[in-house]
């Protein structure tokens, strides 16, 4: 087995920087007049939301955090090759990984277990660098370790897939901001960038469920959910539903308390208490509420002149997707809302 | 003292810190609606199917409650930091209604938005506005 280096732990040398970008932004906002908004209270929950993320799991989730490591290094041994830790090990594991948190991230929108711990990070209005701080608690208990697994087969070592999330955390810090616009096209069209993140955290139709890169957009270009920032549009931050508290334990519980809430209604058949888990959030049994798809297909219904355009479905695809809806209807099969594209979040 | 034990402190001074940078740099006043339609004007945004028939705005003009067209709900909307958040209120959505002079305080169901409380600006407006609130469920008046 390859001995790998001391890798520098990101996160302990990471705090001072975010701190200190934090307290610049504001110093630009409030007296430079740069662009974006700050609230005492949603500041200081985002950041003490940061705080907790890196605390609750080594409380209460120590056990699930070794167990994933062992995991890990239980699928390492059957890996064919094994890679020494060298810079273009590194950037291959760096690129890879970037792959799998575009997967991880994207089923953390998709899957409403993923989404109950990620919704914490969208649950502000607000769009800084503290936003960025505003992290899950629960990560360890999404079961999405499990995209690791490739990685590790390609033979490489768990620590330095660990070090390559937390380089690839460490640059998402930096796109949590209004205050930089756009950057040069070449830049815009290869790497994740405030613009392209902003897009990420709106809570406008056009702008659901798009762009989940981590650090290369390149992947949302590939898997077709990049949407650019329209300029004509701007972002409105959070969730459809906004949250009304500023207490941090229900910010990073509401969700879980929702589906608990969902499953134990009566009547419900054991497919339906498990489509209210792991269906895509805004999924109901009766059909109540409304994932993305629908709330997309309502604005183009309201604005047809949209359709087609970035993030919109175009007026045939609305149509086909409602003759879709229907036929499920017919068949008995789980009720959606008026289509069945993604989910209600953003 | 481990690095862990200072990460910790580090991160309880440093948003002690924050905050009160906030604070006096006059950061901690939420929004506050101009009057009654800027007030609708933000519910209406949110819901823009419905149609107010009343609006009655706070005296900090932070929260403002309605009466909506055709709908047996109560329209609700409030500041929360600098940005708004609408509610369409039926009365199982309320947990416990109180009354106390001028000031109406909410109970709701939803783990998410747990309380609010709103303060008129007479006890005579309080009291007709509750009133749409009895229409629903008894409110409790320790008045």
């Amino acid at each position: 087995m390859p001995e790998m280096p001391d890798l520098p732990k990101v996160e302990e040398f990471a705090g001072p920087i975010y701190m200190v970008l934090i307290l610049l932004e504001i110093f630009l906002i409030t007296g430079k007049r740069a662009k974006g908004i700050y609230e005492t209270r949603d500041a200081t929950v985002s950041v003490a939301m940061g705080l907790g993320s890196a605390v609750v799991p080594l409380l209460v989730g120590g056990a699930f955090l070794a167990g994933i490591y062992a995991i890990l290094f239980w699928f390492y041994q059957f890996a064919p090759f094994k890679w020494e830790f060298t810079i273009w090990a590194f950037l291959a594991c760096f690129l890879l990984d970037d792959l799998r948190y575009y997967w991880s991230h994207r089923f953390s929108h998709t899957i409403r277990w993923g989404w109950a711990n990620h919704v914490i990070h969208h649950s502000s209005q607000h769009y800084n660098l503290s936003t960025a701080l505003r992290q899950p608690w629960f990560s360890f208990t999404t079961g999405f370790f499990v995209l690791k697994i490739p990685l590790v087969l390609l033979g490489f070592h768990p620590a330095m897939i660990a070090f390559a999330g937390s380089v690839n955390l460490l640059y998402q810090f930096f796109i949590h901001t209004e205050t930089v616009g756009r950057l040069h096209p070449w830049i815009e069209s290869v790497f994740n960038t405030p613009s392209h993140h902003r897009v990420h955290h709106g809570r406008n139709p056009r702008y659901l469920d798009a762009n989940y890169a981590g650090v290369l957009i390149v992947w949302d270009k590939m898997f077709g959910t990049f949407v650019p920032e329209d300029d004509s549009e701007p972002v409105r931050y959070g969730i459809i539903k906004s949250l009304g508290t500023f207490n941090p334990l229900r910010v990073a519980t509401h969700e879980y308390v929702a589906i608990g809430q969902d499953i134990s209604q009566r009547g419900l058949s054991l497919k339906q208490r498990l489509a209210y888990i792991f269906a895509p959030p805004g999924w109901s049994h009766d059909g109540s509420r409304k994932r993305s798809r629908a709330l997309k297909a309502d604005f183009v219904q309201k604005y047809p002149e949209l359709a087609g355009q970035p993030g919109l479905p175009s007026l045939s695809a609305l149509d086909a997707s409602e003759v879709a809806s229907s036929t499920k209807l017919g068949q008995g099969e789980l009720v959606e809302a008026a289509s069945p594209i993604q989910s209600a979040n953003s | 003292m481990t690095a862990f034990q200072l990460l910790v402190v580090f991160s309880v001074v440093s948003i002690s810190l924050m905050a009160l940078i906030l604070h006096r740099l006059g950061q901690s006043s939420g929004l506050i609606f101009e009057d009654e339609a800027a007030a609708m004007s933000a519910f209406l945004d949110e819901f823009p199917e419905s149609a107010v028939d009343e609006v009655a705005l706070s005296v900090d003009g932070q929260t403002a409650m309605m009466t909506l067209a055709n709908e047996p709900r109560l329209g609700f909307v409030r500041a929360i930091g600098k940005f708004t958040l609408a509610r369409k209120l039926a009365p199982e959505d309320i947990r416990a209604a109180h009354l106390k002079g001028t000031e109406l305080r909410l109970a709701l169901r939803d783990f998410a938005d747990p309380s609010f409380s709103i303060k008129f600006g007479s006890e005579e407006m309080s009291r007709r506005w509750s009133g749409y609130l009895n229409q629903q469920e008894e409110p409790k008046s320790d008045a």
